[in-house]
């Protein structure tokens, strides 16, 4: 077990086809397609590797074996959790050793200077954001990611269950579809604060927006979470609570853990809502199984 | 490998990219260069397409082998080229897995 290689930094080009590549053969041997958002803990149990969230202060570990695990910690925000998955499994399609990675903000200054984590960290943004998804994403809503506005970018950051931020370091350098300058521009302007401006005051709790061309039948929060959907849409459960009708759609909040169907009747569009309890602990595959209340 | 079945998912696999990214697709007849005549056909989407015919094909085409570009010389390949270096490809991988399986 090591924290993070020291190996010196060949070509990052070449290093990201070979995450690219890598990231395309994963998504194949699980027979998923090449376009849409994927639920990374199912493609980490098609690759026989199990996942496990944990309570404990740190980003990830990937612990090689039969089977090979990866441990998240339950701290982290839903999206973040996500990423720190993809990068573990990177670790190993790539063949990679047993490693921790502890919290970011206190890793080694640049971790993209060690081969190791820019291979992982790239093929995380790869298989969650593959490159023909984020070109649909753009186009089936009529938006050019150069002229995006912040909350287009924050729903498609959404659909695909990946942070504002890493959505935009994503697309502007590793995708090419956003300048740099854009990229920096959009940086600026906070989640929060675009939680704020849509919902009309600050909260703290994270938001996920679906519209009508969300791209899968899922999709995946925990308990407390609020959900923009779109107009006229009614759950089939108590699950997610009303809030109030926004100009944007209806504002759910996540009240249990388990799944509803939620479905706009005058269209027929219809959406799974997976709902995992809060900071769960445990195994990913039963995050979102209801309380027993017989307990 | 039939080389025409190989032409026909080739050109669905290339269309359906085209039509998710909303960009134009040129009459795709066997003497197109897709790594030099479709808009936005580019190294980024080019395994992802290798991807896709494979999985269309029922075969693994490495995502790592170039098959819109000759490797050595640079050259965007036609439609016919790709083809014709796919089955070669396939048979080689198939022979490979016989070996492994005998």
């Amino acid at each position: 077990m090591k924290l993070r290689s020291e190996n010196t930094m060949p070509d990052r080009n070449a290093l990201a086809n070979q995450a690219m590549t890598a990231s395309i053969a994963a998504r194949t041997k699980a027979g998923l397609n090449l376009v849409n958002p994927i639920c990374i803990y199912a493609l980490c149990k098609a690759h026989q590797v199990q996942v496990r969230f944990n309570n404990i202060n740190m980003e990830g570990m990937y612990q090689r074996g039969t089977p090979s695990r990866i441990h998240l910690s339950a701290r982290r925000p839903l999206p973040r959790r996500a990423f720190n998955c993809a990068h573990e499994l990177g670790h190993h399609v790539f063949g990679h050793g047993s490693s921790i990675d502890e919290l970011r903000e206190d890793a080694k200054e640049n971790p993209w200077e060690d081969p190791k984590e820019f291979l992982a960290d790239s093929f995380a943004g790869f298989v969650l954001m593959p490159t023909l998804g984020m070109r649909q994403a753009f186009a089936k809503r009529g938006w050019k990611p150069d002229s995006a506005t912040p909350l287009q970018i924050f729903q498609i950051a959404c659909e695909f269950g990946v942070g504002y931020t890493t959505l935009i370091t994503h697309l502007s350098q590793s995708l090419n579809m956003l300048s740099r300058p854009r990229g920096t521009v959009l940086k600026k302007q906070k989640p929060a604060a675009i939680r704020a401006a849509l919902l009309g005051s600050l909260s703290a709790e994270p938001l996920v927006i679906v519209d009508t061309a969300w791209s899968t039948s899922v999709v995946d929060v925990e308990v407390g979470m609020s959900l923009l959907l779109p107009t006229d849409c009614e759950p089939d459960n108590e699950a997610i609570a009303f809030v109030t009708n926004l100009p944007e759609g209806r504002l759910f909040e996540a009240r249990y853990p388990g799944i509803v169907r939620v479905i706009q009747p005058d269209t027929g569009w219809a959406v799974f809502v997976r709902i995992a309890r809060k900071q769960y602990v445990g195994l990913a595959e039963f995050r979102h199984l209801e309380e027993d209340t017989d307990e | 490998m039939d080389p025409t079945d190989v032409q026909k998912h080739l050109v669905d696999v290339l269309t359906a990219i085209q039509a998710i990214s909303q960009e134009v697709c040129p009459t795709l007849d066997p003497t197109v260069r897709p790594a030099e005549e479709l808009p936005k056909f580019n190294s980024k989407v080019w395994p992802v397409a290798a991807g896709m015919l494979g999985a269309a094909l029922g075969k693994e085409i490495p995502p790592d082998v170039n098959i819109f570009v000759d490797d050595a010389t640079k050259q965007a390949l036609t439609i016919a080229q790709t083809v014709a270096l796919v089955c070669t490809l396939i048979k080689q991988l198939d022979a490979q897995a016989a070996v492994a399986a005998a």
